[in-house]
């Protein structure tokens, strides 16, 4: 630091000091003026330099290639994300929250929202999960008129069903909840496991409904709905359809079968108004689809003119 | 018989035709330079190396088909592609970009007169589409915030955008 005072210098001068003298005294505060004109200029530079060291420091943390894919062509970048997003489609909502440019991309390119997933998947509790309903509605108006392809797999739907030691284990968690004394209730629980062979046989299992399996099945009836919404308008885009359902539990045994089958049909009835533009069709398991009615007359000209067909009915 | 390439750093590659021409730019550029060397002013030699090292290994593939976008496309990479775009992120970006400038899709588009987006499909089918699929891997699953982490992209929305958007995409969360 060159001096600690920013004040203009302001000398008083003798009257019987020569002029020379006075000239010199003159320019030698003019020098001051200047050197304090410099000095509060170089308080300022340095007190920019602290920030752009700051700023400097906070860049320096970052690899050479700062956001490299930012400069990817748009076209490409929605390449990625129509790759990215398959088999989790949902997900495009986490994608529109990573950077401005990648919101108006995904916003402005109706062909990413033109396929909705309605898969049923695991969370990390071990609850099985759908997407809301909201999620349907988005990409119904986001994907604009482009064609849709429609993909639902249903295959972690849990069994409707609570086995009897699912429907004890329920019991004694609300017993002790209560603090109740649960030793009678185990008591006859372990005697009645160790001498009935045929307890907790499947056929046992049709008492009571899972209440997770109430849950999902609402979800997913709502969804139908959803899809069939506006009168059907937005089925009239479906291009391509894949359904794989595993609703009906693999033991058969009377109407347990039959149960299961009209509960599968009331989930898919909305989806009852046509597909004239469907050309693919994907099935996978003991799946009824009403839209699919309509090709099964017997008019020839209602027949359906599918590309590619793929159903597999292995139950 | 082979031809001579120039790359934006100036280094000169010698390459077997057959292999050249995997490379669309440049199998339409080689009819018009006759002996001349080509010049590829927008790719560096050590990009140029990767996708010549692609084409090398794939030179006898047959070309693929024309995707209308209807196609059902995986992320899978095959093993020997997979070892070959392990490579870091600068170079992943540099050979998805040299590919797209090398397979001349704007002309595409116009020739073939079909959507964009739908086309590029068709014309990244090489390494560029390989580098796309790594890309996308990359991105699978990752919340928002360890996808800006992971490319190092400044989150540019305003704390009220932000929460605005996160409320509007609330809609995609399952339940």
């Amino acid at each position: 630091m060159l001096a600690t005072s920013a004040n203009p210098v302001h000398r008083l001068y003798r009257t019987d000091v020569p002029r020379s003298i006075r000239s010199n005294i003159k320019e030698l505060s003019a020098h001051e003026n200047r050197i304090i004109q410099l000095q509060k200029t170089i308080i300022e530079l340095e007190a920019q330099i602290r920030v752009a060291n700051a700023d400097f420091a906070r860049n320096q943390t970052l690899p050479q290639c700062v956001a490299k894919i930012n400069r990817l062509p748009a076209e490409i970048l929605i390449f990625i994300f129509e790759l990215a997003l398959k088999g989790c489609h949902p997900d495009i909502s986490r994608l529109l929250r990573v950077s401005r440019r990648w919101y108006n991309l995904i916003l402005d390119t109706p062909f990413l929202w033109a396929r909705i997933e309605l898969i049923t998947r695991e969370g990390v509790d071990g609850e099985i999960t759908l997407p809301d309903e909201s999620y349907v509605q988005a990409c119904h108006i986001r994907s604009a008129n482009a064609p849709l392809r429609i993909f639902l797999d249903y295959r972690k739907f849990p069994n409707p069903y609570l086995s009897v030691e699912q429907q004890m284990d329920r019991l004694l968690r609300l017993l002790r909840a209560e603090d109740a004394d649960v030793s009678l209730v185990t008591e006859l629980w372990e005697k009645r496991r160790l001498h009935d062979d045929y307890f907790d046989e499947e056929e046992y299992y049709p008492t009571i409904t899972s209440l997770a399996y109430s849950k999902l099945f609402d979800r997913a009836r709502a969804l139908a709905k959803e899809l069939a919404a506006d009168r059907g308008e937005h089925m009239k885009r479906w291009v391509e359809v894949s359904c794989v359902a595993a609703l009906v539990p693999e033991y058969e045994c009377g109407y347990m079968w039959c149960e299961c089958i009209d509960s599968e049909s009331q989930l898919f009835e909305p989806l009852w108004w046509p597909t004239p533009r469907l050309v693919k069709l994907h099935l996978d398991g003991e799946v009824e689809l009403p839209f699919l009615n309509d090709y099964e007359d017997e008019d020839e000209d209602e027949e359906m003119q599918l590309e590619e067909l793929d159903i597999q009915t292995d139950y | 018989m082979s031809i001579t390439i120039v790359t934006s750093d100036n280094e000169q590659f010698c390459v077997e035709k057959l292999v050249a021409q995997r490379i669309a730019l440049i199998e339409d550029m080689v009819e018009n330079a006759g002996d001349r060397p080509i010049p590829l002013p927008n790719v560096t030699a050590s990009v140029l190396r990767k996708i010549l090292e692609y084409c090398e290994h794939h030179k006898n593939d047959p070309l693929p088909p024309y995707d209308d976008g209807s196609r059902s496309r995986t992320t899978h990479i095959s093993e020997w592609d997979q070892k070959f775009i392990t490579v870091d992120q600068e170079m992943l970006f540099e050979i998805i970009l040299a590919a797209n400038y090398l397979e001349m899709k704007p002309l595409l588009y116009v020739r073939l007169n079909v959507p964009r987006v739908q086309c590029l499909t068709a014309c990244n089918a090489v390494a560029g589409d390989i580098g796309c699929k790594t890309v996308a891997n990359m991105i699978k699953g990752k919340s928002p915030e360890e996808i800006r982490k992971l490319f190092n992209i400044v989150n540019n929305f305003t704390p009220e955008e932000e929460a605005q958007i996160r409320k509007e995409a609330e809609w995609a969360e399952d339940r």
